[in-house]
Formats: C-alpha cells, sequence, structure tokens
C-alpha cells in the first residue's frame, strides 16, 4: 500500500468589475494510485496585490487581468467603500 | 385427433413452403394452446454464432451476460467490457441514456439535448427537483436565479492587514479559515492567533481580516461576527463589515461615548492577541 499526495492548482476563476482571480488549491490523497481523498483550499488575488509568488500559470492569467486601469478602478472602489470614521 | 388445415391466402401469390432440415434426427414444432401469430425473422435475432440476449427461466433478462437473478425481481443485466448503457430515443434521436461512466465506478444519467433536463419525481408524478443546465431546481421551479449551482468545501488562510502602509512585524501562532459556499453564498469561520506584533507605519490605518477565500459581490453588504477577542488594547471588536468587492474585513468596536460602533485601527493589535471571526457574504 502506498499513499501519495498531489498539491495543483485546479480551479482559477475571475471574478466580478475588478477581476478578482480566485485561486483553488486541491490536495489530493491517493492510495495505490486511485484518488482516496480531496480537500481544497482557497485564496483571493485582487488587483493591485503582488502575485510573485503564484504560479506560472496564476501569474500569467493575473499579468492578463490586472491592468493598470483594473488596478485603479479596484483602488478607487476600495476607498470609496472604506469605512468612514 | 385434432385435425391440420392449410388455408391459402385469397389475395396473395407467393408459395408457402414448410422445408424439412437437413439433420437426421427428427424435429417437432410445438405450437402453444393459444390463438397468435408465429413470427420468424423478427424481433430477437442472435445469428447463431453468439448468445445475445439470455431469458431465464424466472424471466429475467441478460444481454451480453447471464442475467443476475435477486428473489421476487425480475431482473435486466447488461455486461460488456466497459460496462452497460441503455439508449432511449425519439425518432431516431438519442434522448436519454443511462450507462457505466468509462474507466470508472461512477454512473452517469443524461438528457441528450442541449436543453434537455432532469427530472425527479416522487409521490406519484410530482417533480420534486430537476437537474438543468443551470443547476439544480427544486418543485418545478424552472427559473435560472433559483437553480443551486454550487457546492463547496475547504479552508482559507486567514491574516491581519493594514488598510495601508504595512506593519513593522507580524507573526501567527494559528491562522485557521473554513468555509462553505452554497450557492452564491459563503459562509465562513476562522480564528488569528498573534505570537509577534509590531505596528510598524501601519498605526492608525485600519486593520483588516484579510485572506477570506471568495470576493464579495460588489453591490451587496455584508458583515460578520466576533465571538471572541483577546488582548487588544483599549477597544475590543465585536462585529465587522466586508468591503465590497474585496475580501477582507474591517472590525468594528463599540464607542464608548456615543450609541454606536467604528472601524478599529492597526495600534489596538498586539502580541498575544486572539480573534474568532465569522460571517456570511454574497459572492458572484
Amino acid at each position: 500500500m502506498a499513499l501519495t499526495e498531489s498539491v495543483e492548482v485546479d480551479k482559477v476563476e475571475i471574478v466580478g468589475p475588478f477581476k478578482a482571480v480566485q485561486v483553488r488549491t486541491a490536495t489530493v490523497i491517493y492510495k495505490d494510485d486511485v484518488e482516496i481523498s480531496r480537500g481544497f483550499h482557497r485564496h483571493v488575488i485582487s488587483a493591485g496585490d503582488d502575485y510573485s509568488n503564484e504560479t506560472e500559470e496564476v501569474q500569467a492569467i493575473c499579468a492578463a487581468v490586472h491592468t493598470q486601469e483594473v488596478i485603479d478602478a479596484k483602488e478607487e472602489n476600495d476607498a470609496a467603500n472604506a469605512p468612514q470614521e | 385427433m385434432s385435425k391440420i388445415a392449410l388455408n391459402s391466402n385469397a389475395s396473395g401469390s407467393g408459395v408457402f413452403t414448410i422445408e424439412s432440415p437437413n439433420s437426421d434426427t427428427d424435429r417437432t414444432l410445438n405450437l402453444p394452446d393459444k390463438a397468435g401469430t408465429v413470427q420468424v425473422g423478427e424481433g430477437i435475432d442472435d445469428n447463431a454464432t453468439s448468445t445475445a440476449i439470455t431469458i431465464s427461466s424466472a424471466e429475467d433478462v441478460g444481454i451480453g451476460a447471464t442475467p443476475n437473478n435477486y428473489s421476487d425481481y425480475v431482473t435486466l443485466t447488461l455486461d460488456g467490457t466497459q460496462g452497460g448503457a441503455i439508449d432511449i430515443e425519439k425518432d431516431g434521436t438519442v434522448q436519454a441514456e443511462l450507462w457505466t461512466y468509462r474507466n470508472s465506478a461512477d454512473v452517469a444519467l443524461a438528457a441528450a439535448h442541449a436543453s434537455g433536463s432532469i427530472r425527479l419525481m416522487a409521490g406519484g408524478f410530482t417533480e420534486r427537483a430537476r437537474v438543468t443546465s443551470n443547476g439544480i431546481t427544486f418543485n418545478g421551479d424552472t427559473a435560472a436565479a433559483n437553480a443551486l449551482d454550487d457546492y463547496e468545501e475547504g479552508s482559507f488562510t486567514p491574516t491581519y492587514s493594514p488598510a495601508a502602509n504595512s506593519f513593522g512585524s507580524i507573526s501567527y501562532s494559528v491562522q485557521s479559515g473554513y468555509y462553505v459556499k452554497i450557492g452564491n453564498m459563503v459562509h465562513f469561520s476562522a480564528r488569528i492567533s498573534l505570537s509577534g506584533f509590531s505596528v510598524g507605519s501601519a498605526g492608525s490605518n485600519y486593520l483588516l481580516v484579510s485572506g477570506l477565500p471568495y470576493t464579495a459581490h460588489n453591490s451587496a453588504y455584508s458583515s460578520v461576527y466576533v465571538g471572541y477577542s483577546y488582548y487588544f488594547n483599549t477597544r475590543w471588536p465585536t462585529g465587522g463589515e466586508l468591503g465590497r468587492g474585496t475580501n477582507y474585513s474591517y472590525l468594528y468596536a463599540p464607542n464608548s461615548t456615543s450609541d454606536s460602533s467604528s472601524v478599529i485601527c492597526s495600534y489596538v493589535v498586539g502580541n498575544g492577541t486572539h480573534l474568532y471571526v465569522s460571517g456570511s457574504y454574497y459572492t458572484f
């Protein structure tokens, strides 16, 4: 019996007007090459976030959708929706 | 002794022939004691090369296999190298299929047409659920907006971040976050505990709980609930508000001088701070 683990980005979604990149990472456990478990971990890369530690595929997506125009629009949105003390 | 009658058809011109087989063994054709029509060359035909269909004495039917027999059940057994499949056609076009999914332990049921759905009925023929291209609908509702199209559960890593500038340093003893997404609604719970912290230039900039698993819809207002906060400086958060179009939450604490609460700043966090927070929010 051999247990092995695979960690891979299995879903990338681009959502909303500010092109948030939602990344799902799947951790899959195999027993003798048959999948017995799959768990998910998520994180979001918003326009303006540093994505240099992401996979090459995710970096390419962020570079394509997080244009300066989108980053500026996201900053405006965040400032407009921030609580007013 | 019974009688045998052979009657020719008054309008037909073809010759009806009874021919003996090429055999040295006597053969007998027994007819049932009832009226009916014998059809040969239509219906079941295995061409004598293999057993295409087997009908057992228990009236179970096997195609490509000896039929299984389960007590008090009539069984149809299909067996091929990839399993079995049932195709239901209408005028030569496949409408529905039930089959063993290739190279897996799964079974598939499909409405083949691009706009087809699968209806599940109970209590007679009352529709209770329908699998459509938009998701699962209930009780005959066909609105796409009401279709349940997603369910997912998993984990995320909650963090603190300042709305502007940066902390001097931050280290965590616990970063635990779990979520369930049902349709467009995300439900989460999280704990953040710090083992080291210096506020740096973040100072009076708002404190954010970041790293939430999905981006909040930018047209929906959502709040979070703090069940436990410990070792904050001067103000203790009791709730918060998700930034619309973001995946972080501001934290709020009651004001001591008015009947309201207000957002807290980064300087209230300290080494040893604990925060238990949960909430629900609408996403895309």
